[in-house]
């Protein structure tokens, strides 16, 4: 203890203390105002480093959301126009099969012809679908899919979006592949059967059936694909969605303050500071001069 | 006797009063900081042989003391530089964090979040042309963030050469006021030694010295050795800013030494410190961090294609020697030994032709090059160097694009080549000041290159890739230092060892300034005025001079009853 109290260390340490606690009231004070209790990075130095690495993460899960959901619009479109092309390709059986019958004449086989070339531009329109003033079928080239001669002008090309760290998934299907290669594909096979059906060439008709079951199932076997890869967009976006709650879980233990925990320490600091004030003014007011009068 | 006996009591009458003086003195000085108690020391008079016996003559003030721990007030200086030290480096980094170390939710980390999802959006529309303008205007944010960063750093640096020329005209003032105070110390001159006392601890707000005292009390003062006052002789501190740094010059009688080294503590040794050593420190970082990302982005972004091509190429680096051997040229990146391919189209877009070079730094000039180009591209370009930089144009009807090496459709690394001369770059620049995005991208946004392959506009491998650089784990060069991070981890640990440098000099600033307290505590519990003590010491000197005028009363009582004797 001391020895001696002296008039300027009764000033003195009232005053430090004072400001002592001043400091960690606003402290406090600037915690609860805000909601964080990492305003500055010394205020927990490593809190902050990992805030910036978890919010980055964050900020990251919402652009592969945003690519999934683009990836997602972008396979529903394909869908639909394969959805569309399935029921050309029927119709174009259809008439395939009844054009083949013994039923059948020149006469009905010119008109079917007709409706062939009808359906055959239908199916170029397909191809040459844009999405987002984008070619759908046309690879990585950025020209139109198919010429009007039905010649493909794409390229080999695959389209792929980043869903996650490192992974990347494909979303286009190249024209050869929805329309069959080369000279065999529907454009220019669609223009052979209207010729056939034209120049009454019943075999070749009948034969039609089948080519046009194989173009079917090609169109099914492109479903499938752009299932998959609907499924595989799906799965990488729960995984996300999760991912997302968790590192906000974890941004939010590091930056965010306990808003009850941080009142009650700044009530009780605040009591404490009510009681150096009282107690000072006490100190200055009982003198020994206040006696000897 | 009777005379004696009045001797006496005029002695206590004086001696009193002088009491009652110092303590007046001491009452009026309870506020001042620097005053030290004084006390009156009283002793007797030596007695005279007189016929009866040995009497004593009175009392007499033998001196009046100053009450003070001369080890407590050098233990007092050494904590106040210790507390002023920390105090301004507290303050100058708390400004340095929010200047940089900005919370996650703002600034560099922010801006490179969208940065890089800026590429990510160019990856899903490859072709768009919203997407490129918002990629441009994002990048344009994060760079002059960047750079304004640097600017802010730059007049930090400014500041605290300024506040140190600031703090040396206060020192020498008090080094002046201390020569000029050792000619007038005396013993008993109490208030001075009050004054020097408070001049030496001023002085040490400043700088951390070292104090020798001499029987009459003047002072020498030293700072690691060397004398800045001795006797009536004072130094005269001088700063200048170097190369080297910040630098203090003791200039003495025409002669001027280097005394940088020996300045510690205080606030001249945190300024010091700060601009000599963390200063130097955190704009190395901030450059290196700007330098890996203009390399890095620039790399990808050179030897790829956007949907548009070039008819003219000016490089946006200059070599300072074009004759030399790349390697020695003075290019601010180094360029790598690589090969690198130019792709060539008509008019109609398509390609014609895909040039192959090969580059050998340590071998071919800048101006070689040029031939090089001139002679492998014949018929379809032309390469000439002008002023320092090299400019490839393409012959009328043919337009021309970047490539890196592919095989079997996989795109191989960039070869560093391009992005070296500053050709097809999408940052110029070289650090956090000079960083800035290539001014020909925001005329035309067509010449982003988000296609890894030729003649592939559809193509998002480029943007792919410069998007994937956000979790790569890249090289950062700094002063002497190499490292890998990515850029994220690089600028959070830059923040966290700036939020930690902070954090200690808070702390210790709070350990200095309780030490500092509790110091003063101690002082004052020893020269300070207690106002009890001195009402006391008051009360009971007009009690002691009331019986000794109470004593003169008596003795001339008694002489007129002698007197009075017939």
């Amino acid at each position: 203890m001391f020895a001696r109290v002296t008039e300027l260390m009764k000033l003195s340490v009232s005053l430090f203390h004072l400001s002592r606690n001043g400091r960690r009231i606003w402290k406090l004070q600037e915690m609860v105002a805000s909601g964080r209790k990492v305003l500055r990075p010394s205020d927990d130095p490593l809190g902050a480093m990992s805030a910036i690495r978890l919010k980055g993460q964050l900020e990251q899960f919402e652009q592969y959301k945003r690519n999934i959901e683009f990836g997602l619009r972008w396979l529903n479109y394909t869908e639909a126009i394969l959805d569309n092309l399935e029921e050309l390709i029927a119709k174009a059986k259809e008439i395939a099969v009844s054009q083949a019958s013994d039923t059948a004449n020149l006469d009905t086989r010119r008109a079917s012809a007709a409706y062939i070339r009808g359906l055959r531009e239908a199916v170029l329109q397909l191809a040459n679908s844009t999405y987002e003033g984008r070619p759908v079928f046309s690879g990585l080239s950025g020209k139109e899919a198919y010429s009007s001669e039905g010649v493909y002008q794409g390229d080999q090309g695959g389209f792929k979006i980043a869903v996650a760290e490192g992974v990347l998934v494909q979303v286009n299907l190249t024209g050869p592949r929805v329309f069959g290669e080369g000279q065999e594909n529907l454009i220019q096979y669609l223009d052979r059967l209207a010729q056939a059906l034209e120049t009454d060439q019943r075999e070749l008709v009948a034969q039609g059936i089948d080519h046009l079951e194989g173009f079917l199932n090609r169109v099914i076997e492109a479903r499938s694909q752009l299932g998959s890869w609907y499924a595989q967009l799906e799965a990488y976006r729960n995984i996300l969605e999760q991912r997302s709650i968790k590192v906000t879980e974890g941004l939010s233990e590091v930056v965010d303050c306990d808003i009850a925990q941080a009142i009650t320490e700044l009530s009780s600091r605040q009591l404490a500071y009510e009681a150096t004030l009282l107690s000072t003014k006490r100190l200055f007011e009982e003198t020994l001069i206040s006696f000897l009068r | 006797m009777f005379i004696w006996a009045l001797e006496v009591a005029k002695s206590a009458l004086f001696a009193q009063q002088a009491a009652i003086y110092v303590t007046a003195h001491n009452i009026a000085n309870v506020n001042t900081p620097e005053y030290s108690r004084q006390q009156v020391v009283l002793s007797t008079l030596g007695p005279v042989n007189l016929p009866v016996a040995y009497l004593g003559r009175g009392v007499w003030v033998e001196e009046v003391r100053r009450i003070y721990d001369r080890f407590l007030a050098l233990q007092i200086h050494y904590q106040q530089s210790e507390k002023s030290f920390w105090e301004t480096y507290r303050t100058k980094l708390s400004y340095l964090e929010a200047v940089l170390g900005t919370s996650e939710e703002e600034g560099i980390p922010k801006l490179l979040s969208d940065f890089f999802n800026a590429w990510q959006d160019l990856s899903l529309n490859p072709t768009g042309y919203a997407e490129r303008t918002a990629l441009l205007a994002i990048s344009e944010n994060l760079s002059e963030f960047i750079r304004y960063r640097a600017q802010q750093l730059l007049s930090v640096k400014a500041d605290l050469s300024k506040e140190a020329e600031a703090s040396l005209r206060d020192v020498n003032r008090i080094l002046l006021e201390l020569a000029e105070l050792n000619g007038q110390l005396r013993t008993g001159r109490n208030d001075l030694f009050d004054k020097r006392d408070a001049l030496l601890r001023e002085l040490a707000q400043y700088l951390d010295f070292t104090v020798l005292e001499d029987r009459l009390g003047r002072v020498s003062v030293l700072v690691g050795g060397i004398a800045l006052v001795e006797g009536l002789k004072a130094s005269r501190l001088q700063v200048e800013d170097t190369a080297q740094g910040l630098e203090v010059f003791l200039v003495d009688s025409g002669t001027k030494f280097r005394v940088t080294s020996f300045v510690k503590g205080g606030k001249l040794g945190a300024l010091l410190e700060l601009r000599n050593r963390f200063w130097e420190d955190l704009k190395g970082e901030l450059d290196a961090f700007a330098r890996t990302l203009i390399w890095e982005v620039n790399r990808l972004h050179s030897e790829a294609e956007g949907t548009r091509r070039y008819s003219f190429i000016e490089g946006a680096y200059k070599a300072a020697d074009p004759e030399a051997p790349l390697s020695q040229a003075g290019l601010p990146f180094e360029v790598p030994r690589g090969t690198f391919y130019i792709n060539v189209y008509d008019q109609n877009g398509e390609a014609v032709a895909r040039l192959v070079f090969d580059l050998d730094p340590e071998v071919q000039s800048l101006m070689d090059l040029a031939e090089t180009l001139n002679q492998g591209g014949a018929g379809y370009l032309n390469a000439e160097v002008r002023d320092g930089r090299l400019r490839i144009s393409a012959q009328e009807g043919f337009t021309f694009g970047f490539a890196r090496g592919a095989e079997a459709g996989e795109v191989r690394p960039p070869s560093g080549v391009v992005s070296a001369l500053g050709l097809n770059c999408f940052f110029f620049g070289w650090d956090a000041s000079t960083l800035s995005v290539n001014p020909t991208l925001h005329l035309m946004p067509e010449l982003l290159s988000q296609s890894a392959m030729p003649a592939s506009p559809s193509d998002n491998t480029n943007a792919l890739l410069i998007s994937g650089l956000e979790n790569q784990k890249v090289w950062f060069k700094g002063e002497g230092k190499a490292l890998q991070a990515t850029l994220r981890e690089y600028f959070s640990a830059m923040v966290g060892s700036l939020g930690l440098e902070s954090k200690q000099a808070m702390d210790r600033f709070e350990t200095a300034e309780g030490l500092l307290q509790s110091l003063e505590t101690r002082r004052q519990e020893i020269s300070g005025v207690s106002m009890e003590e001195e009402v006391i010491n008051l009360t009971r000197l007009q009690r002691s001079y009331e019986a000794a005028s109470r004593v003169v009363k008596v003795v001339d009582e008694l002489l007129e009853t002698l007197l009075s004797l017939r």
